[in-house]
C-alpha cells in the first residue's frame, strides 16, 4: 500500500517524462491500441476512449526540454507550449501517436495542425473546431454535427464503429472521473493544509495521460488518505490563481506561491475539469457533450460566451473558496490570457479583491522572484490590510 | 496621411485623384460616422473581413477598428495610446491594434484623424481569434452588444473519413442560419426591414470591386511593376476596404486602375531601374511604412504581392464572386472560402494558410512564378500570431526550394519593435544575396 507521499512522487514522474513511456507501454501491452493526442485547452475524451483508444493531452514539454527545432520553425513572439510541442513532435518523441487533434483556440494554437502536419511525416492531424459563440441558438446543433466528424475520424483510426451505447459508457466514466475531481477540489477549499496545490495539480495532470478506469482509483485512493493527513493549519493568505487555462507553469513555480499562501482554487488544467456537472447519460451521447461544453462549462479565456462576463466565473469561484486574494497569471505571449488579466483586475478591483500580476512561461528557471513578490504580496494583506 | 500616399518615385504620373479618393475614404470616415450617427444611423464596429455588404444594406456605419489602429500608427502617432493602455494594465505582448484601440478609448475617443463615435453593436467575425477579444474588450467599455459571426475552419487531409462535400454543405448551412439571425438583429437594432433587393445591388457592386481589384493587383506582373504592392498597394487597400459594396468603391478603383494603366504606358514603376521583385507576406510595419520598403527601392526591389490582397475582395479573387441568384448562400460561401484558405476543398487562393487548406508551400511558389519574383520577405509581426504564427516554418520549406528569404520581424503599430539599423543590416545583406545570386546565375547562362 503506497502512502499519499508516494502517489504523488509516482504520478509526477510519470507526468514530468517527456518519453511517455507510461503511454508508450499502455499501447504495447495490447494488440491495436491507439492513442489520440490532443492540443489543450479541452477535448471531448469520451469519444477517443469509447473507441478504445487512449486520450492524451499535449502540454508541450514544459521546463524538461531543450527547444532547437522549435525556435526554428516559429518566430519568436509565439507562446512556450507551441514551441515545445512543436519540439516534441519535431524530435519524435510523439511518434507513437495515431492521431493529434489541434483546435482553433488561439492565434498561435491556430497554426498547430498545419504545422505539425508539415513537418512530421506520417502523423495524422486534424482539427476540431468549436463553436465561435457558444451562446449562440446554433451552437449546440452545430457541435453535435462536429462531434459526429469527430466520432467518423476517431472510428478511421480505431478502425471500427463507436457505437452510441459505448460513448454513454465512456461519459459514465469521465463522469465519475470529474466527480472525484471536484470532490479534490472542494477538500482543497476546505482544507488546503491537507492537500497542496501541487498535489492536486499533479494528481489532476495524471489523468491526462491514462484511462480513466485506471485513473479513477487512483484518485479514490488519494482522496482516501489525504484527510488521514496529520498536517495542521498554518497562517497564509487564502489566494484563487488564474491564468494557466492551456500552457502550464512549472510545478515549482506553484510551490513558489504556496510558500506564501494557500492556494485554494485555480485553472491549471482546466480542461481536465471543464464540465461543471454530470453529462447526461440518456438519449443522443452526442448532443449531451456538445449540450455540456456549450451551457454546463466553467468559464475560459479561449471561450466566447456573451451570455456571461468571464469576471462573474472568477469572482463566483473566489467566493466559493472564500479567497482573500487573487493571482492573475497569464503565460508569457498568451494573448487571450493576458487581454482576459485586465478584464479580470479590473473587476477585482471593483470588488476590492486584492490581486497580484506576474507572468509564468514553462520553460522558466528562476522562481526567487516569483516568491518574493507572492510574499511580499501576502504580508501586505496579512499585516497591513 | 499625405506622407503615406505619396508615390515612392519621381519617374512616376502624379496620382493627385486617387490620393484624393484614399483620403475622402479613410481620413474622413469619423467625420462621416458623426453625420450618419446625427442623421439617426447606428454605428458598427467591424473588423476588415465583415459581412459589410449586409450592414450596409441596414444603412449601418461602419467603422473599422483596425483601420483606425493603422492610420494611428502610419502617422507615427499610436505610442501615447498604446502606452495608455499599458497603463491601464494591458501587456506589451498583445496586438498593438487592440492596445492602441484601447487607448483611443481612454482618450475620450480622441483620434488623430478625429473624434470617433461609440458603437451600437459590435460585429466579431472569426478570422482571427483576437477579434473574440477586441469584441470582448470594446464591450467591456461601450456595454455594446456583440454579434459573432462563425464560419468554421477545415483541415485538409489525404483522406477524408468523412463526406467533405456533406460537411461543406452542413457549414455552409451552419453560416447561413447565422447571417438569418444576424438580418434579424439588424432589423432590430435599426427598425429597418431587411431588403433583399439592396443587399443583391451591394454584392453587385462588390462584384464589381472585386473584378478591378484582381486587374489591379494583377498588374505587378508587368516589368517595370507600376506600383509597389507594400507602399501603394496597402493605401489602396485601405480605401478599398472602406468603400466596400458602394458605388464609391467601384469609382475610387477605376481611378487606380486608369492611374496604373498610364505608368504602364509610359513604362514607369516606384524605383528608377527594377531589379529585383519581391513578394511581401504579412501586413506592414505601419510606423514605418515607408521607411522599410525604401530600403529595398535603395537596391532597386520592388514588391510586386502580397497575400493580403485577397482581403478587398474577401476571397472572391480567382474566379470567386458573389452569386446574386442566391445571395446568402453565396455570401456563406465567400466567408467560408476567403482567402486564408480554411476550405480544403479549394487550394489555398494566393493567399498565407496558416491553418485548413493546406497546399500553402506550393502556393507560394505559384506565387513567385506568377509574378516573376526573386525573393519573398516575411515580415513576423510581434502583435499578429495569426499572420506571423508559421513564418518560420514556410521559410524553413520555401527556402528549401531553392527560394530566396528573408525574414523581419517589427510590428503593426508599436514603433517600439522596431530596430531601423538592424532591419538596414539585414535588407542589405539580403539584398546583396540577391544580386550575387542573379550573377551566378547570369553567369551560368552564359556559359551554357
Amino acid at each position: 500500500m503506497k502512502t499519499i507521499d508516494e502517489i504523488v512522487q509516482s504520478c509526477r514522474e510519470t507526468i514530468e517524462d517527456n518519453s511517455f513511456t507510461t503511454v508508450r507501454e499502455w499501447k504495447k501491452t495490447g494488440s491495436g491500441r491507439k492513442v489520440v493526442g490532443y492540443f489543450p485547452v479541452y477535448f471531448p475524451v469520451e469519444l477517443i476512449a469509447a473507441g478504445g483508444m487512449l486520450p492524451l493531452a499535449i502540454f508541450g514539454g514544459g521546463s524538461r526540454i531543450a527547444v532547437k527545432r522549435g525556435d526554428a520553425h516559429m518566430y519568436s513572439f509565439m507562446c512556450s507550449i507551441c514551441k515545445t510541442t512543436a519540439e516534441l513532435a519535431l524530435g519524435g518523441q510523439l511518434d507513437f501517436l495515431d492521431l493529434f487533434v489541434g483546435h482553433p483556440i488561439c492565434d498561435a494554437a491556430r497554426h498547430m495542425p498545419s504545422l505539425l502536419e508539415r513537418n512530421t511525416e506520417g502523423l495524422d492531424v486534424d482539427l476540431l473546431y468549436y463553436p465561435g459563440s457558444i451562446a449562440a441558438d446554433v451552437a449546440v446543433p452545430y457541435l453535435r454535427r462536429e462531434y459526429a466528424r469527430v466520432r467518423s475520424l476517431l472510428e478511421a483510426v480505431c478502425g471500427h464503429a463507436i457505437p452510441d451505447e459505448a460513448i454513454r459508457e465512456s461519459i459514465r466514466e469521465y463522469n465519475d472521473v470529474r466527480r472525484l475531481l471536484r470532490e479534490l477540489y472542494d477538500l482543497r477549499r476546505r482544507s488546503p493544509w491537507l492537500v497542496s496545490a501541487v498535489e492536486s495539480y499533479v494528481l489532476t495532470r495524471v489523468g491526462t495521460l491514462m484511462p480513466a478506469r485506471d485513473y479513477a482509483p487512483l484518485l479514490r485512493e488519494a482522496l482516501r488518505l489525504f484527510p488521514t493527513r496529520d498536517h495542521r493549519r498554518i497562517d497564509k493568505i487564502r489566494v484563487v490563481y488564474e491564468g494557466a487555462f492551456c500552457e502550464q507553469p512549472p510545478i515549482e513555480f506553484i510551490r513558489a506561491l504556496e510558500e506564501a499562501c494557500y492556494v485554494v482554487d485555480d485553472d491549471f488544467l482546466v480542461g481536465a475539469r471543464f464540465l461543471n456537472d454530470d453529462v447526461a447519460m440518456d438519449g443522443d451521447p452526442l448532443l449531451a457533450l456538445a449540450e455540456a461544453y456549450c451551457n454546463h462549462s466553467t468559464y475560459c479565456s479561449t471561450q466566447h460566451d456573451p451570455r456571461r462576463p468571464k469576471s462573474n466565473g472568477l469572482i463566483a469561484k473566489c467566493r466559493a473558496a472564500d479567497a482573500q486574494a487573487v493571482i492573475l497569471s497569464p503565460a508569457k505571449f498568451c494573448e487571450p490570457g493576458l487581454d482576459d488579466q485586465v478584464h479580470f483586475m479590473k473587476r477585482a478591483e471593483a470588488e476590492n479583491m486584492p490581486n497580484l500580476q506576474m507572468e509564468f512561461q514553462e520553460r522558466m528557471k528562476d522562481f526567487d522572484n516569483v516568491r518574493v513578490q507572492t510574499e511580499t504580496f501576502a504580508e501586505a494583506l496579512l499585516f497591513y490590510a | 496621411m499625405k506622407e503615406q500616399i505619396q508615390s515612392s518615385s519621381p519617374t512616376a504620373p502624379p496620382t493627385e485623384g486617387v490620393r484624393q479618393e484614399t483620403k475622402s475614404a479613410v481620413k474622413d470616415a469619423f467625420a462621416d460616422a458623426w453625420l450618419a450617427k446625427e442623421r439617426g444611423a447606428k454605428i458598427c464596429y467591424t473588423y476588415v473581413l465583415g459581412p459589410i455588404e449586409l450592414l450596409r444594406s441596414f444603412d449601418i456605419h461602419l467603422v473599422f477598428p483596425e483601420i483606425s489602429s493603422a492610420q494611428m500608427a502610419a502617422k507615427k502617432t499610436a505610442l501615447p495610446y498604446i502606452q495608455k493602455a499599458e497603463d491601464y494594465g494591458y501587456a506589451a505582448d498583445t496586438c498593438s491594434y487592440v492596445t492602441a484601440d484601447v487607448g483611443l478609448y481612454l482618450s475620450d475617443m480622441k483620434h488623430p484623424l478625429g473624434r470617433v463615435p461609440t458603437p451600437d453593436l459590435v460585429l466579431n467575425d472569426t478570422l482571427c481569434n483576437t477579434y473574440y477579444k477586441w469584441s470582448e474588450i470594446t464591450q467591456d467599455f461601450h456595454k455594446c452588444p456583440i454579434f459573432t459571426l462563425d464560419h468554421p475552419v477545415r483541415m485538409a487531409r489525404k483522406n477524408y473519413p468523412y463526406d467533405l462535400e456533406a460537411l461543406y454543405r452542413e457549414d455552409r448551412a451552419y453560416v447561413v442560419d447565422q447571417i438569418e439571425r444576424l438580418i434579424a438583429t439588424c432589423e432590430q437594432l435599426t427598425g429597418q426591414k431587411f431588403d433583399m433587393d439592396r443587399f443583391r445591388a451591394n454584392l453587385d457592386l462588390a462584384n464589381r470591386m472585386g473584378a478591378l481589384w484582381c486587374e489591379i493587383i494583377d498588374k505587378t506582373r508587368n516589368r517595370p511593376s507600376p506600383f509597389d504592392a507594400v507602399l501603394e498597394g496597402y493605401n489602396y487597400m485601405g480605401g478599398a476596404t472602406t468603400l466596400k459594396g458602394t458605388e464609391e468603391g467601384v469609382v475610387y478603383l477605376e481611378k487606380i486602375k486608369g492611374d496604373i494603366d498610364q505608368r504602364i504606358e509610359m513604362g514607369v514603376g516606384p524605383v528608377p531601374e527594377e531589379k529585383f521583385r519581391l513578394l511581401w507576406m504579412s501586413a506592414p510595419c505601419y510606423p514605418y511604412f515607408r521607411k522599410i520598403p525604401e530600403m529595398f527601392h535603395k537596391a532597386g526591389a520592388v514588391f510586386v504581392y502580397t497575400p493580403q490582397f485577397m482581403q478587398p475582395t474577401r476571397g472572391t479573387y480567382r474566379m470567386q464572386q458573389y452569386d446574386l441568384s442566391r445571395p446568402l448562400e453565396s455570401y456563406a460561401e465567400c466567408l467560408m472560402d476567403y482567402f486564408h484558405a480554411r476550405n480544403p476543398r479549394k487550394p489555398p487562393q494566393w493567399s498565407m494558410g496558416w491553418v485548413g487548406g493546406g497546399g500553402e508551400i506550393d502556393n507560394q511558389l505559384q506565387l513567385m512564378e506568377h509574378f516573376g519574383a526573386d525573393g519573398i520577405v516575411y515580415h513576423a509581426i510581434k502583435s499578429c500570431r495569426m499572420n506571423s504564427g508559421s513564418l518560420a516554418d514556410f521559410r524553413e520549406h520555401v527556402s528549401r526550394r531553392g527560394v530566396s528569404i528573408l525574414m523581419l520581424e517589427s510590428d503593426i503599430a508599436d514603433p517600439r519593435f522596431f530596430s531601423e539599423a538592424q532591419t538596414r543590416n539585414r535588407i542589405d545583406a539580403f539584398m546583396e544575396g540577391l544580386a550575387e545570386k542573379k550573377l551566378l546565375r547570369s553567369q551560368s547562362v552564359g556559359h551554357a
